[in-house]
């Protein structure tokens, strides 16, 4: 111990606030009441604050020294205001993207954004070491590769620019402005040392400027220093080994700097919680090599590891669902043991939002300090549709997305609003791709968009207009029209703009006035990318539960908060790499050697905090470890904390360790038990409805009857209930379109040829000609009208060959013409229809009848039984239905298939099978004319992966596997 | 650039020191001229182009609501205080549901003449130099003012507390500008709007500018009479 440097610990594992307060009675509470009111405790956070207040509060300790968060007992200082972060955030990324446009670099433009994130970290870094950019010109740039060379190019211009720009705000960078404050301090201490105690707590010293004025006050005349979680019995031959990523390592600033060793600091008050649970911690965690220590070890870490491990159990969950269920059960059952608090301490936002779910489960509500993004919330949510939807060329996902959104109700009353959204929805938005919001179709005899909806539209194009007419324009003007857009799209007559209200709106509200303050920084050049820098500038924004509806004894903490803020039942969850330690960040703008060089310490040094926030967790008495094994389907490497200890334990102790991980799997088996159903819940049956026959169709097409036969739910649906599946949202090109397109073109060239069959290479020449007309008029898609093209030119070989071989036999006498007969049915007469793709005389009063296929023709085995288009159309012909070409019998016929190379299936004696298919027509019929007969889901479903329109309507999902 | 689209009128107070006037009339209706100093303020909102306005409640809320029933421009809102007096400050704060980001803050009980106080109040409105940017007149201006003075005015524009001197040229009119961020971490209940501006006045965030017409506090009986007066003038 030197110059007298008063450094205390609260080891790991006893709870800080507490024992803190404990040892400060012990220490000061003979002071007088005054003297001890004068004392100042400086803290290194606001809720550590508060925590230690409550401590000090409960104690009773009458008049309460001052308890002030380190950053702000600095605020006393003479010195000119921080930048808003936000706002130098934006300076930043003007200074980036403009280097990003001059420069020929691999990063895009939207990439200024996080890339002027990290600068603003590396600004941080090198001020707090109170290195300054000074250094960087140090930097040997011919000892560099090219693209590092280019970033130190930049630095140098940042380094002329950034002072100038700041004396412009009148402001100082945070952590500049944090260490000019701490050497004032300093100063004046060392000039007019207090005379009553200064006490840090709560502080690891690990930030540079922290640790100077820590060691500083260490030195005080009744100077000291309550470090957190830090064990004095920590072994030297560890402390000497410690690298930047061992729990301990946030100390080895202070302490070098004071000159000490860990057993140079004493105990704050009491004695450690659990010595063999910290051994065990200390060996697990021995900086590398550590086999050869722990076989030396082995057999007292042997005998100790029942004691040290019988608080901890082990959840290895199969999922994050499986993960956030256990853990909610172990927090439920931690509330059983009277005045118990339970916290769950993660960095992983989403775990925390999973746990809190389940625990709805139970009614618990927890205090969550880590909070819901308020992007997430119903406010961010709206505000970011309303900035979507106002591109210029926003699709209909988008503006369907914000017309549902709870908060849209555009000078409408809500019900309003949604009524015409939900017209304007079906006559526009899923008619077609649209861009921007499109006007209401033309009026049409049928159809007439009624006043009100009209005016509906306008107002949410009023509502939206000066947001996408603001494309142009720069930060602030384009979030004056957001704000305008987002008010007039929320607001219903006679009220004030809902998207404020709310503790949500209220909470977006404050945010957006910090951009608004902000955003004039980024000046007045169009802004690349606006919906992802808003999203960017309100991405850390969270909003905390509403106070009072918390459970007094549940919490959910990230991992630096657990450091003052204990409880009796810890929880650590998301123990991967990847969560918790996260990835230490690779940093854009400076190498590992070039950090080096400049003094700046390895980016593991983050990972050394996580370890010792995690540490002062698994010190806790009773301790549940929980991680899982899959997230997303990819396999999840354990913390490597996690992987020592198991590591360890099963070389000298696998009997513990199975019992740690049976404690464990005792709540993971709880929760397949939660999804138990009470009782079994029968499958729905297949429908088979039985419709009165006066409700039954007395016409079908075709190819309805092929349907009737395969699917008779599908005709009851549509031609009973009357209902059509509605056209997807932006409906895309698809596979019907490309049929249509197909069959214009074949319609077209045969038209052509009829007359006059051409030599192969003239009919070849012709086709792929009529097909870039028929695609030019018909297909708005580039990009589709040159795949179509491809697959035209793939089969028109065998199309002409095929043709050839037609035009010899026989002559097309009719194109895509209707026909209808009149059938007598025991309920009446019953019509046939059909369209027929072409028929061809054959002479000698015969004909042949061909479909045309966009894809593969159906196969012999299946005509006749699902394929009966061509007998019926055949019958039809028979009985002279198709006026078109009276007279004409049907003898022969083909499916042409036109995908691919292209194939045909030949029905070479469809005369003789036509009488046939009548009879069974007409058995058919008189089927359903009878009311006992049922439209059966399904009834002859060909393949399994047969899907059809009203699949979700029948619920097929809930009975298919049914025994037929 | 990012002006308000809402203004607060702060209507809620007890008016004592308008007694005998106020015992059976909220202050906010008391005839200056012969027009309602709530329309009054209302009027002003209007002229400056603000759409909404809203007016919190507490003494003789009734009253006020039935006069206030027919008023379009502004399209006015209510913050219902009848439960409990929130102050100023708080009064804000309960209404940030209805204000949005940026909005003006204004008193019911004082009368300004010459140029609109919201449109000069909008007009020096910069976005990142401030979160309230308060109206200010000269002491020699303000018409039955008698108390010692809010601000003095420093060399960069920025207010300061009048502090421990015995007097300072310029007092606060009512009016201001402010941003929903300045309440963020305030106390629950009843807080007066001196304390964010003194957070915001440790930080140099808050800004002045100065009236350049006659202001008169209408908060006493005798003030009527000078209110008519610079009215007539």
């Amino acid at each position: 111990m030197t110059d007298g440097a008063r450094v205390f610990a609260v080891p790991p594992g006893v709870a800080y606030a507490p024992a803190f307060v404990a040892g400060w009675q012990a220490r000061f509470g003979a002071l007088d009441p005054l003297d001890r009111a004068r004392s100042l405790i400086l803290v290194n956070s606001r809720r550590s604050q508060a925590a230690l207040e409550a401590a000090l509060a409960a104690a009773g300790l009458g008049l309460l020294p001052r308890l002030v968060p380190i950053d702000a007992g600095l605020e006393d200082q003479d010195l000119a205001p921080a930048i808003d972060p936000l706002r130098r955030q934006l300076w930043l990324t003007r200074l980036v993207g403009a280097y990003l446009s001059r420069t020929d670099t691999a990063a895009p433009p939207a990439a200024a954004a996080d890339l002027a994130e990290a600068l603003a970290r590396l600004l941080d870094q090198v001020q707090e070491e109170g290195v300054g950019l000074a250094r960087l010109s140090t930097l040997a740039p011919d000892s560099l590769a090219g693209h590092w060379q280019r970033t130190v190019a930049f630095l140098d211009i940042l380094r002329e620019a950034w002072p100038a720009i700041l004396a412009g705000e009148g402001a100082l960078d945070p952590a500049a402005r944090a260490h000019a404050a701490v050497a004032a301090r300093v100063a004046t201490w060392a000039a007019d040392p207090p005379r009553h105690p200064v006490v840090v707590a709560g502080s690891t010293g690990s930030r540079p400027g922290t640790a100077r004025l820590i060691a500083a006050a260490a030195r005080l005349p009744q100077g000291a220093v309550v470090l957190p979680g830090f064990d004095p019995d920590l072994p030297a031959e560890i402390w000497d080994s410690v690298g930047p990523d061992h729990p301990m390592h946030p100390f080895k600033r202070l302490l070098t700097a004071l000159d000490m060793v860990p057993r140079d600091v004493a105990l704050w008050h009491g004695a450690a919680s659990s010595p063999a649970r910290a051994r065990l911690w200390a060996e697990a965690l021995r900086p590398a090599p550590v086999t050869d220590a722990w076989i030396a070890a082995a057999d007292g870490l042997g005998a100790a590891a029942p004691e040290a491990t019988a608080g901890i159990s082990l959840i290895e969950a199969t999922s994050p669902r499986h993960e956030a269920a256990a853990i909610a059960l172990a927090m439920r059952q931690g509330l059983e043991v009277p005045g118990q608090r339970v916290a769950l301490v993660t960095p992983d936002a989403t775990l925390a939002r999973r746990v809190t779910v389940e625990l709805a489960r139970f009614g618990i509500v927890p205090d969550d300090s880590l909070g819901r993004p308020l992007l997430q919330s119903p406010a961010g949510v709206f505000w970011h549709l309303v900035a979507e939807a106002a591109e210029p060329d926003a699709d209909a996902v988008k503006l369907a997305a914000l017309f549902a959104h709870p908060l849209a109700c555009p000078g409408t009353t809500r019900a309003e609003h949604l009524r015409h959204a939900r017209a304007y929805e079906r006559a526009v938005l899923r008619r077609g791709p649209t861009r921007g919001l499109a006007p209401w179709p033309p009026d049409t005899a049928e159809r007439v968009t009624p006043p009100e909806a009209v005016a509906w539209r306008a107002a949410v194009a009023t509502a939206l207009a000066g947001l996408t007419a603001a494309q142009g324009s720069g930060l602030s003007a384009r979030l004056a029209a957001h704000l305008a857009a987002a008010e007039a799209m929320s607001t219903p007559p006679g009220e004030a703009p809902q998207v404020w209200a709310g503790a949500d709106g209220t909470a977006l509200a404050q945010a957006l006035a910090r951009v608004i303050q902000a955003a004039p920084a980024l000046g007045d050049a169009p802004v690349a990318d606006y919906p992802g820098l808003m999203r960017a500038c309100l991405a850390d924004q969270t909003l905390r539960p509403e106070p009072g509806r918390a459970h007094p004894r549940v919490a959910i903490r990230g991992p630096r908060e657990g450091r003052i803020e204990g409880a009796d039942l810890v929880i650590l969850g998301g123990l991967n790499e990847g969560t918790w330690p996260a990835a230490p960040g690779t940093d854009p703008w400076l190498s590992r050697p070039m950090r080096r060089s400049l003094g700046l310490e390895a980016p593991e040094a983050l990972i050394g905090l996580s370890a010792h926030d995690f540490l002062l967790g698994a010190m806790t008495p009773a301790v549940i470890l929980t991680r899982s094994l899959r997230a997303e389907g990819t396999p999840q490497i354990a913390a490597r904390w996690w992987v020592r200890l198991v590591t360890l334990l099963q070389g000298v102790a696998p009997d513990a360790l199975a019992a740690m991980r049976a404690r464990g799997q005792g709540f993971h088996d709880l929760v397949a038990r939660l999804h138990l159903p009470q009782a079994s819940v029968p499958r729905a049956p297949r429908p088979a409805p039985c419709p009165p026959v006066a409700a039954r169709p007395r016409q079908l097409s075709v190819t309805e009857v092929e349907r009737l036969i395969r699917d008779a739910y599908d005709i009851y649906a549509k031609r009973v209930l009357r209902l059509r599946p509605l056209d997807p949202l932006g409906r895309a090109p698809e596979a019907r379109d490309r049929g249509q397109v197909i069959h214009a073109i074949l319609h077209r060239f045969v038209t052509v040829t009829t007359p006059d069959w051409p030599d192969d290479a003239t009919a070849r020449t012709l086709l792929l000609d009529i097909t870039d007309q028929v695609l030019a008029e018909t297909v708005a898609w580039p990009d589709l009208r040159r795949l179509w093209r491809g697959r035209v030119r793939r089969f028109a070989a065998f199309l002409i060959e095929g043709e050839r071989q037609r035009r010899a036999e026989g002559r097309p006498a009719a194109l895509e013409t209707a026909g209808a007969i009149i059938l007598d049915a025991p309920a009446g007469p019953f019509t046939l229809t059909a369209r027929a793709d072409r028929i061809d005389d054959l002479g000698g009063g015969t004909a042949a009848i061909f479909d045309y296929k966009s894809a593969a023709p159906p196969s012999a085995k299946q005509i006749g039984l699902f394929a009966q288009q061509l007998h019926l159309q055949g019958v039809i012909l028979d009985r002279g239905g198709f006026a078109e070409i009276p007279g004409l019998r049907a003898h022969s016929g083909a499916y042409i298939g036109l995908s691919g190379v292209g194939s045909s299936t030949t029905v070479a004696d469809l005369g003789p099978e036509v009488a046939l298919a009548a009879e069974r027509l007409a058995r058919l019929i008189a089927d359903f004319d009878d009311p006992q007969t049922p439209y059966l889901a399904w009834g002859r479903a060909e393949k399994v992966g047969d899907v059809g329109d009203y699949d979700h309507l029948s619920r097929r999902a809930e009975w298919q596997g049914d025994a037929e | 650039m990012s002006g308000p689209a809402a203004a607060m009128v702060l209507a809620a107070g007890l008016g004592t020191r308008m007694r005998p006037l106020t015992d059976r009339l909220p202050k906010p209706l008391i005839p200056v001229a012969g027009r309602p100093l709530i329309d009054r303020a209302l009027d002003h909102v209007a002229a400056a182009g603000v759409p909404r306005a809203v007016v919190n409640l507490h003494y003789l809320a009734p009253m006020l609501r039935a006069h206030l029933a027919g008023r379009v421009a502004p399209q006015v809102a209510f913050s219902d205080e009848t439960a409990r007096l929130l102050d100023t400050g708080g009064g804000v704060r309960q209404a940030l549901p209805m204000l949005g980001p940026v909005f003006f803050v204004l008193n019911s009980d004082a009368i300004w003449t010459g140029a609109n106080p919201l449109a000069t109040l909008a007009a020096a409105w910069a976005p990142g130099r401030m979160d309230a940017l308060l109206l200010l007149v000269g002491r020699d201006r303000a018409r039955t003012y008698t108390r010692a003075g809010d601000f003095h005015l420093g060399a960069d524009g920025l207010p300061v507390r009048r502090g421990a001197a015995p007097t300072a040229a310029y007092v606060y009119t009512g009016a201001a500008i402010m941003t929903a961020a300045a309440f963020a971490h305030m106390p629950e209940g009843p807080f007066s709007l001196n304390l964010p501006w003194d957070r915001l006045l440790a930080t140099g965030r808050l800004a002045a500018v100065v009236h350049p017409g006659v202001w008169v506090d209408v908060g006493t009986p005798d003030g009527i009479a000078a209110a008519e007066t610079a009215l007539a003038s």
